[in-house]
């Protein structure tokens, strides 16, 4: 066996990085690449010996994403909302996204076939069909966006509370929220449910959010964790005030919640100061967001362009691009609640960062929100430089906490990794992956926090990442470039459950989808290498 | 003033392969000896080349540190060159004959003048400087690139040719002129700035704009529904420009979008608008 020596003194060795939320595969992420040609011209990336060329920024290729993410030493990456009907698409993208580990969860929020039994069906035929459609779709655990809306959505509207009923169905999203949540504890699946709430980014309705942890309080966690819930991008859900002009953050309250109970965890959804797309399963948002650029001095007065689309019996999705400006009130107190939430909540393992990549900003910004965790001093010279909002509408300015290296590995890898029940990541112990990444600081690291500058560029640039036990990246550059594996889960049920059901999904697929049953289901094939998690019925 | 005469090699190899010239700007010839600017690197398809292996160099030794003192003279068949003095922020450049895609986008200062036609994107996204057109231009002349809905952003464009569709789209500063003719849509999009066409126009002149000013001093042969005519002045005052004298029909518009844009339109060619 081959052995290579790498002189790592005086330099910092982590675990490869853990993305638990960033859309980097699927139809709505090549909707957003059609979109926006004029992102990718200012971020080209040519090829060299091992690496291909590539177009980047908000909306990434493949490969580019990829690379970004080993040069930020970040090894793991999930892709938030998969449609099963469009699993393959995105299952195709992932297999072309190299160096990375990555998987997907399934959209379940919306599906007709739980919409429309969930009064009648009894909680074996629902832990049947969520353990079918994981199966089918390639999928790692339970995504519902918006519960209930995506499916309001198709017909102009939305739910605003959790009691509201959707559509004809006798479904509301508090229903949907708790089935599957219960489904997804009965399954032992490795994560919980993951959340993207309703009346997402509208002021003042952080109560819903309130509401949505208290609904699933009393639910059994699975074995071996002690969360039920994790909810993705919290800082999109955290906001107060009546309306646009007193918005202003009420993170202290939801953070003061999870500090108190252990059931729920969370990634923070951080924006950064610069030019993106937005884009969610949530197609009623991204209308309501199109409207607000209208009042925006960025975009063209008639509003931003835009893309919408309904999934048939199961989701919708749209696509805006958006500019996040420092002096603009409502983006500097978005910018300081993603904060508070990481320098608020006291155990680290309930929350992690992301940037709802691309929503709040792209993952190559993951550095500079280090440095704004590690240092006040780079938090404070960025209030400086923002809104007045910022230090008036939020408790940012009060918070003194400033993070070790420890604790910025806790909520950018072993947190994620624990969340998401990966056993093999987010640590160097045994039975570790050897995803391994090594920074270079070139300042005394017990200094990092006066020197916040070094922070960001050597998060940014990772001295060596290493990939499965193979070196990867050297000093910012690509030297390999092997494919990483695609996580799917599979839930072991009892069989009859499946014959129960199999009538009435042969039926709906017969009378409703445009595809049929056969040509569905995503087959081997679309894992070249793959990690198989099953699991067993508690 | 230190000048590059570039004079492309006869015969013209290939002469239908686009090449992607970009390097041929004076912020990127500033700093480097002649030696250095002759093996500057330039695609045409998918091969790379060296500069002097397409064009014979001859000028200054040294192109000295600041761009603003050089001048780059062109000479050859180039209409395939694309990308000619991209980015660049001071110097000139003249181009003896027609030259390709996307001449001076993205330029923030210097000038740019061509004894011939333009192809399409000429001045796509600039934002300062100057470029005189001798010649026709193509499509998009001071638009934006693909996807971006902000367009030009300053500077001054000359046309003494015409121009085809989409002039001045997504515009948001600035000023183009144009003294011959232009076909449709012209300052499509527009926010502020100002187009003014001496010839005639063919429709759809102003469609979506949100802002700004497009005046036509020769016939628009069909105007937009979606504008209304206002009234009637003498003259008008266009700052960088001078005064335009009257007649004017003022049209504002586009209804579809806000009504801020205005078109101004002489009247004596333009009666048939306002019957």
């Amino acid at each position: 066996m081959k052995i290579k020596v790498i002189d790592a003194s005086g330099k910092v060795v982590l675990p490869g990085g853990v993305d638990i939320h960033a859309h980097i595969a699927g139809p709505k992420v090549n909707s957003g690449r059609l979109l926006r040609p004029e992102d990718h011209i200012i971020d080209p990336l040519t090829k060299t010996d091992v690496a291909r060329s590539g177009t980047g920024r908000s909306v990434p290729s493949t490969y580019y994403t990829g690379y970004a993410y080993a040069r930020l030493g970040y090894t793991f990456a999930m892709e938030p909302a998969m449609p099963p009907l469009e699993a393959r698409h995105t299952h195709e993208e992932l297999m072309d996204i190299p160096i990375i580990d990555k998987g997907a969860y399934t959209l379940l929020g919306s599906n007709w076939f739980v919409l429309e039994r969930i009064s009648e069906m009894n909680k074996d035929e629902m832990a049947a069909f969520v353990a079918w459609l994981l199966k089918a779709s390639g999928g790692y655990s339970i995504k519902l966006v918006n519960p209930g809306g995506e499916e309001t959505w198709a017909w102009g509207k939305n739910v605003h509370t959790l009691d509201d009923l959707v559509g004809s169905f006798k479904a509301t999203p508090r229903k949907i929220i708790k089935t599957l949540a219960e489904v997804n504890e009965r399954l032992s699946l490795p994560q919980t449910i993951h959340l993207h709430t309703n009346n997402l980014g509208i002021p003042g309705h952080h109560d819903v959010t309130m509401e949505t942890m208290n609904a699933v309080k009393g639910i059994k966690p699975g074995k071996g964790r002690k969360t039920n819930m994790h909810l993705t991008h919290i800082q999109f859900s955290s906001y107060g005030g009546k309306g646009w002009n007193d918005f202003c953050s009420e993170a202290p309250e939801i953070a003061h919640y999870i500090n108190k109970n252990d059931h729920v965890s969370c990634d923070v959804g951080q924006i950064i100061f610069t030019n993106t797309t937005t884009m969610t399963a949530d197609g009623a948002w991204e209308w309501t967001l199109r409207g607000i650029t209208e009042h925006l001095a960025w975009s063209p007065r008639s509003g931003s362009k835009w893309m919408n689309t309904q999934v048939e019996l199961e989701s919708s999705s749209g696509v805006v691009p958006y500019i996040f400006r420092r002096k603009n009130p409502v983006n500097a107190v978005q910018w300081a609640i993603g904060l508070e939430f990481l320098l608020m909540i006291k155990d680290l393992n309930k929350v992690n960062i992301s940037t709802d990549h691309p929503n709040g900003g792209p993952f190559t910004f993951y550095p500079t929100i280090f440095s704004w965790l590690m240092s006040k001093e780079a938090r404070e010279r960025m209030i400086s430089r923002t809104d007045k909002a910022a230090k008036e509408k939020t408790s940012l300015a009060e918070l003194t906490r400033e993070f070790s290296l420890a604790e910025i590995a806790q909520v950018s890898r072993v947190s994620a990794a624990k969340i998401l029940g990966l056993k093999n990541k987010g640590h160097l112990g045994i039975g570790a992956d050897a995803d391994i990444a090594i920074y270079d600081f070139k300042s005394p690291l017990e200094e990092l926090n006066k020197n916040y500058k070094a922070v960001e560029k050597g998060f940014g640039k990772a001295a060596y990442t290493i990939k499965d036990g193979e070196l990867v990246l050297k000093d910012g550059e690509i030297v390999s470039s092997p494919f990483g594996r695609t996580f799917r889960v599979e839930a072991n049920i009892p069989e009859d459950w499946t014959l129960q059901i199999r009538d009435a999904i042969e039926d709906r697929f017969r009378k409703h989808y445009t595809v049929s049953l056969a040509n569905y289901a995503v087959q081997k094939e679309y894992f070249p290498n793959e990690e198989l998690i099953t699991t067993e019925l508690r | 003033m230190k000048q590059f005469i570039l004079t492309q090699k006869q015969p013209v190899i290939n002469p239908n392969i686009p090449v992607e010239a970009d390097v041929i700007s004076p912020d990127i010839f500033a700093k480097k000896s002649i030696e250095e600017i002759k093996k500057l690197i330039i695609w045409r398809g998918n091969r790379q080349l060296a500069l002097e292996e397409i064009f014979s160099l001859s000028g200054a030794e040294h192109a000295g540190d600041s761009p603003g003192e050089i001048e780059i003279l062109l000479t050859g068949e180039l209409s395939k060159y694309k990308h000619i003095g991209e980015k660049m922020s001071e110097g000139k450049i003249t181009i003896r004959g027609s030259i390709g895609m996307h001449l001076g986008s993205l330029m923030s200062g210097g000038k740019i003048v061509v004894e011939g036609d333009a192809h399409d994107f000429a001045g796509a996204n600039m934002t300062g400087g100057e470029i005189h057109i001798q010649g026709n231009a193509g499509h998009y002349l001071g638009g934006s690139m693909r996807g971006n809905w902000r367009g030009m952003s300053g500077g001054k464009i000359k046309v003494d040719g015409n121009v085809l569709n989409e002039c001045g789209i997504w515009m948001r500063k600035g000023i183009i002129e144009i003294d011959g003719s232009a076909t449709m849509f012209l300052g499509m999009h527009m926010h502020r700035g100002t187009i003014i066409v001496h010839g005639d126009v063919i429709e759809r002149a102003g469609a979506e704009m949100t802002g700004g000013e497009v005046i036509i001093l020769g016939k628009l042969h069909k105007n937009l529904p979606s504008f209304e005519f206002k009234e009637i002045i003498d003259k008008l005052p266009v700052e960088g420009f001078g005064t335009i004298k009257g007649p004017l029909l003022v049209f504002v518009g586009d209804f579809a979008e806000r009504k801020q844009g205005k078109m101004f339109l002489l009247k004596k060619k333009n009666e048939h608008l306002i019957d």
